[in-house]
C-alpha cells in the first residue's frame, strides 16, 4: 500500500515530461544549470557557444571539488637522513614498493602516492614549506597497516 | 475430459485392453500395474465401512473440517515468525567482497590512486573501461578520462583484481539503478565522487579481506 | 492458550513502544511491520537504527526512516558507514567506533536519478584539437 501511493507521489508529473511541449514563455524561465562552468580537475570545461552544453539544461554538471593537485601539495615534505628511502604507502593497502633515490638536492616524488622526499642537508623550510621527519612518516604508514 | 479420464470411464474390456497398452509413463496413473508401488490412502466403499467410519465421513463433510484445518494452519503461520526481509528497512548480509558499484579510491593524502596503468581497461572482458592520461601540472601521471559504461560492465571484479593500486574497487552499493541509460555512463568525476562518498565502507571491506588477497 | 495471550501482551508494547494506536498504525502503513529493538543512534539524515538479537540474521537490524521523507524514502539514503553495519559488514555501529573523516570525503548522497540534479555524464577530457580561427584583415 505505501509502496502504491509512494509510486504515486514518484511521478514526475511537474517535471521534465512538459519540457518537448513548452513555449518560448516556459524557455525563457530555464534556470541556469548548477556548475557547468567550473573547470574540472582534469582542465575540462564547454565552451560558451558548445551545443554539447544542452545536456545539462535543467540538471547539474557533476564536478568533484577535490582536486587532487592540491591536495597533495599540502602534503608535507618528508625529510629523511638517508640517500635512499622506499614508499609503498601502508603495504597491502597502498601501492607497489619503490625505492627513491635523494642524492639530487631537490624534493623527489613517489610516482605512486605522490609523497615527497628531501634529504636532510637539502632542505629549505622557505622553498619546501612544511617538514615531517622520516620516523614520523613511518610511523604514519604503521597507522595504516593496522 | 482429458483423454486419460475417458479411458477410465470406458467400458471394462477397452479398460483392460488400454491398461495393457498403455506407454510406460502412465503406469503410476493406473493402481498396481506398474513398477511404481501406490501409497495413497485407499478410501473403503461405503459398502464396507462401519456405522462409526461413515458418522466419521459424514461429519467432516459436514462442519468443514478440512477448510477449518486449512484455515488454523494460515492462521497460525500468521503468529509465527517471518521468514522474509523487509526491505529496504531490513537487509540480508552483505560479504567484504561483494562487487557493486565502481568507485576511484584515493590515498590519505587526498591523491588519486590511480596512475592509468591501463591494466583494468586490458582485462575488462566486456571492454567497458575507457581511459586516457596525461601529464598532470605538477608532472605526475594520472588520468585526464576513465569511463566505465555500466551497462556494459559484468561486474567480474577483475578490474579491481587487476589494479596494483586499489584504486578501482567494486563497492558495496548496489543501489544506483537509474531512469535512463545515460546515466549509467560514468566518467571520471562521478567515479571519484563515489570514492569519497563511499571511503568509510570501503576501506572498511579491504581491510577485513587484504590478508586473504 | 496462553500463547495467544502473550501475543496479544506483545501487540500491546509494540503499539506502547511506537507511542501509541495512531503512530503505532502510521507506521505499520509506512514500513508494512512492527518490530521492537533497541535504539543504536541515529544518523546525519534522522535515519534511526535498531537492532533486536531476537529476530535471525537480515531481520535483526533495521532502519526506521526520517519521518520528513513520508513514504519517499529509498534505501540509498542509508549512509555507508551505517550501511556496512545493517548489512552486516560489521558490528559496531559507527556510534561505537567512530572514524574521523578525511577532509577530501565527500557528503552522503542518495540515488538521484530523475531528479533535477541527477547525473549527467560528459568528457572529462580537453578538445585534443582547436579550431583555426582565420587572422582578420
Amino acid at each position: 500500500m505505501a509502496s502504491l501511493v509512494r509510486g504515486l507521489s514518484r511521478l514526475p508529473l511537474n517535471k521534465s515530461v512538459f519540457r518537448g511541449i513548452s513555449t518560448s514563455s516556459r524557455l525563457s524561465a530555464v534556470k541556469e544549470p548548477a556548475n557547468v562552468d567550473t573547470v574540472t580537475h582534469t582542465g575540462q570545461v564547454y565552451e560558451k557557444d558548445d551545443y554539447r552544453r544542452a545536456r545539462f539544461v535543467d540538471k547539474e554538471r557533476l564536478v568533484n571539488p577535490n582536486f587532487a593537485i592540491d591536495l597533495i601539495a599540502e602534503d608535507p615534505v618528508v625529510v629523511c637522513n638517508r640517500r635512499r628511502v622506499s614508499s609503498n604507502s601502508g603495504g597491502a593497502l597502498g601501492h607497489p614498493k619503490v625505492f627513491i633515490n635523494l642524492d639530487k638536492p631537490e624534493v623527489s616524488i613517489c610516482g605512486y602516492s605522490g609523497r615527497k622526499f628531501i634529504q636532510t642537508k637539502y632542505y629549505d623550510p622557505a622553498k619546501h614549506g612544511p617538514s615531517i621527519t622520516y620516523e614520523q612518516y613511518l610511523a604514519e604508514m604503521e597507522a595504516i597497516k593496522s | 475430459m482429458s483423454a486419460l479420464g475417458r479411458i477410465f470411464l470406458a467400458p471394462r474390456p477397452i479398460y483392460q485392453a488400454a491398461v495393457r497398452l498403455q506407454p510406460r509413463c502412465l503406469y503410476n496413473t493406473v493402481q498396481g500395474k506398474g513398477d511404481f508401488i501406490d501409497v495413497s490412502l485407499k478410501e473403503k466403499a461405503p459398502t464396507d465401512r462401519t456405522l462409526r467410519e461413515t458418522a466419521d465421513v459424514y461429519g467432516v463433510g459436514f462442519f468443514i473440517a478440512e477448510l477449518f484445518k486449512g484455515f488454523s494452519i494460515a492462521n497460525s503461520m500468521v503468529l509465527r515468525e517471518q521468514a522474509t526481509i523487509n526491505y529496504p528497512f531490513e537487509k540480508g548480509p552483505l560479504s567484504p567482497r561483494f562487487r557493486g558499484e565502481h568507485a576511484l579510491r584515493r590515498y590519505p593524502s587526498g591523491e588519486e590512486r590511480c596512475i592509468a596503468c591501463k591494466l583494468c581497461e586490458a582485462v575488462c572482458p566486456a571492454q567497458a573501461i575507457t581511459i586516457e592520461a596525461e601529464t598532470r601540472a605538477d608532472g605526475s601521471r594520472r588520468t585526464t578520462r576513465y569511463d566505465i559504461d555500466m551497462t556494459k560492465c559484468i561486474y567480474c571484479g577483475f578490474c579491481q583484481e587487476a589494479c596494483p593500486v586499489d584504486a578501482i574497487v567494486e563497492g558495496p552499493n548496489f543501489e544506483f539503478s537509474t531512469e535512463t541509460h545515460e546515466e549509467l555512463l560514468y566518467n571520471k568525476e562521478k567515479l571519484l565522487s563515489n570514492g569519497d562518498q563511499w571511503e568509510a565502507a570501503i576501506a572498511n571491506n579491504l581491510e577485513a579481506d587484504y590478508l586473504y588477497r | 492458550m496462553s500463547i495467544y495471550l502473550q501475543k496479544l501482551r506483545e501487540v500491546q508494547q509494540l503499539v506502547k513502544h511506537h507511542g501509541g494506536l495512531k503512530a503505532a498504525f502510521l507506521t505499520l502503513y509506512k514500513t508494512d511491520g512492527l518490530k521492537m529493538g533497541e535504539h543504536k543512534g541515529t544518523d546525519q539524515f534522522g535515519n534511526r537504527y535498531y537492532e533486536n538479537k531476537k529476530f535471525f540474521i537480515g531481520r535483526s537490524r533495521w532502519v526506521e526512516f526520517t519521518d520528513g521523507v513520508g513514504v519517499d524514502y529509498d534505501a540509498s539514503m542509508i549512509p555507508p558507514e551505517w550501511r556496512s553495519w545493517l548489512q552486516y559488514s560489521r558490528d559496531e555501529t559507527p556510534v561505537d567506533k567512530t572514524v574521523a573523516p578525511k577532509k577530501w570525503h565527500g557528503p552522503h548522497i542518495d540515488n538521484r536519478s530523475g531528479m533535477a540534479d541527477q547525473y549527467v555524464p560528459y568528457s572529462t577530457t580537453r578538445p585534443k584539437i582547436q579550431a583555426w580561427t582565420p587572422p582578420r584583415q
